[in-house]
């Protein structure tokens, strides 16, 4: 079975980590922009950032046999700067029209204060302008009452639910998303958010359409195979394939194909990996023998 | 270091009251704070003293350089909370933010934003100390964004300002994330007077997570749900 990790942060994760996301069947993957972990004091910071999701984290996904696309967007956390926001604003709304952007996010809210509103507001609109699906991060803190204030929002705006994707449900929150007519992402953590038993039971409560899975691996303590981990475990629990299929691979694709910068058909062709290739003059290796198709993009059995 | 100016101790039991902070006029501050540095080191304190002197502005070079300096001069670690190096750097702040006039606000967020995590620490503990404090809200609140928890807990834990210049949403959001992220909560100054029934509702929601995901409640939760009642 083939996997989509509909949202990691590849940029904090190293080369071993695609090789075991690979072997384990991740074949494509969505990474947010979001945060780096301490917030950035200049607007021309995320310019770089943008270049790097759409050229350099691009090129070292594909060395790996892994398509990598990626939504632009200005995070909740950062949005709260207001030295930054408008400069960051108008290099969301010039880099989305690049190839392999798929969405705007990830944005919504952090603390729900008033500039975070105003932020996701202006982004809600921006993607309507671009033609292009909204990924949704809901908070931490105050989350049901977050994804309330989040949803409202949303249909104020007119953003359409079927372009609407909810990330980091759990319990209290999914039903609420379902309803909404929005697609419901949730994230498997170790330790916090979403674990698989937990989505073992929702999937099996709620079923599998519009319902997606995601490690949102980064640069703090989570897993980037958690997508496989949790298919096993709804294989484990007696899940139909083809209900585990709509979670970890049709439904990111629907979601995501909707922006008319993914090709369903072909990702269903594997990607050749060619590691003699070079990005700018650089490449992921470190002298070692380049990699042809070798064992690493044959489809593994999860 | 923070951790234990922070106090590590359960409930802070054995902390001196960290509310207690010397009162006095913008232009006297300065010298009243080094004193209490020369109590513990006299050498640091005529250094501290001609530093503030003829202080630079918040946020430049040579304020930078003074603030890092301040950092670790002094000797000493007592009283906690408030260690010579701490009160050095509270003094150049003191002189420094009293220099800068109207332009305070936009210079401190210059300063916070070139500092390290300690020194950031020491310019959040210093907030009530600094002529005018309610003109730093915005810096204070941008604060508990902070994923470093020593910078975090210097704003939430032994620190009167959040209680004297937060609005509701941000004292709330504080609160929870001090729940959160296990930043104890008797150490929130002023708590009991600022829980309001939103925060309660935003507690017991919390609680209903926790619950749900079959995940232990944290006990501070439970503080801050009786706390209403």
């Amino acid at each position: 079975m083939k996997l989509f990790d509909p949202h990691i942060h590849m940029t904090s994760r190293t080369t071993d980590d695609y090789a075991a996301m690979r072997r384990a069947g991740i074949v494509a993957v969505t990474e947010p922009a979001f945060w780096l972990g301490q917030p950035r004091t200049h607007a021309g910071s995320f310019e770089d950032y943008f270049l790097s999701l759409i050229g350099w984290e691009r090129f070292r996904a594909s060395q790996f046999g892994i398509r990598h696309f990626c939504t632009l967007g200005l995070n909740p956390k950062e949005a709260n700067n207001p030295d930054i926001v408008d400069g960051v604003l108008e290099l969301v709304d010039l880099y989305l029209e690049k190839e392999g952007v798929v969405a705007v996010g990830e944005i919504g809210y952090d603390d729900m204060s008033p500039a975070e509103d105003d932020i996701l507001a202006r982004q809600v609109e921006m993607a309507k302008n671009h033609g292009l699906p909204v990924m949704i991060h809901t908070p931490h803190r105050d989350k049901k009452a977050g994804t309330r204030r989040t949803l409202d929002l949303l249909r104020e705006a007119g953003m359409p639910p079927h372009l609407t994707l909810i990330d980091h449900n759990n319990e209290l929150t999914l039903e609420m998303v379902l309803e909404s007519g929005c697609w419901a992402g949730h994230t498997i953590y170790p330790g916090s958010k979403m674990d698989e038993p937990r989505m073992v039971s929702l999937v099996q409560a709620f079923g599998p359409e519009r319902i997606m899975v995601n490690s949102s691996a980064d640069w703090g303590i989570s897993d980037p195979l958690k997508v496989p981990k949790t298919a096993q475990a709804m294989r484990d629990a007696g899940i139909p394939d083809e209900a585990i299929e709509t979670i970890v691979w049709r439904n990111p694709i629907a979601f995501y194909a909707q922006s008319g910068r993914l090709d369903p058909a072909e990702l269903e062709i594997p990607l050749p990996v060619d590691q003699r290739l070079l990005f700018e003059g650089n490449t992921v290796l470190r002298g070692q023998t380049p990699t042809v198709d070798s064992p690493l993009t044959a489809e593994a059995d999860v | 270091m923070t951790t234990m100016e922070c106090g590590a101790g359960p409930r802070g039991a054995e902390m001196p009251d960290p509310t207690i902070l010397p009162a006095a006029a913008p232009d006297a501050m300065p010298g009243l704070l080094a004193a209490l540095v020369a109590e513990q080191d006299r050498e640091a304190a005529a250094w501290l003293e001609t530093a503030v002197a003829t202080p630079p502005l918040p946020g430049t070079a040579e304020f930078m350089r003074l603030f890092a300096i301040a950092g670790r001069k002094p000797a000493g670690t007592a009283p906690p909370g408030w260690p010579p190096a701490r009160l050095a750097r509270a003094a150049l702040l003191a002189a420094s933010v009293h220099a800068a006039g109207d332009e305070a606000p936009a210079r401190l967020a210059t300063a916070f934003r070139r500092s390290d995590s300690a020194e950031r620490a020491a310019i959040l503990q210093s907030l009530m100390l600094l002529p005018d404090p309610a003109r730093f809200a915005d810096l204070a609140a941008d604060a508990c964004r902070s994923s470093v928890q020593p910078v975090f807990e210097a704003i939430a834990c032994d620190n009167r300002y959040p209680a004297a210049h937060f609005a509701e949403p941000v004292f709330n959001q504080m609160v929870l994330k001090a729940v959160i992220t296990g930043a104890p909560l008797a150490r929130v100054v002023g708590l009991a007077e600022r829980t309001t029934a939103q925060l309660r509702r935003m507690a017991a929601d919390f609680r209903d997570e926790r619950r749900a995901s079959n995940r232990p409640v944290p006990a501070d939760l439970e503080f801050l749900l009786e706390l209403g009642n």
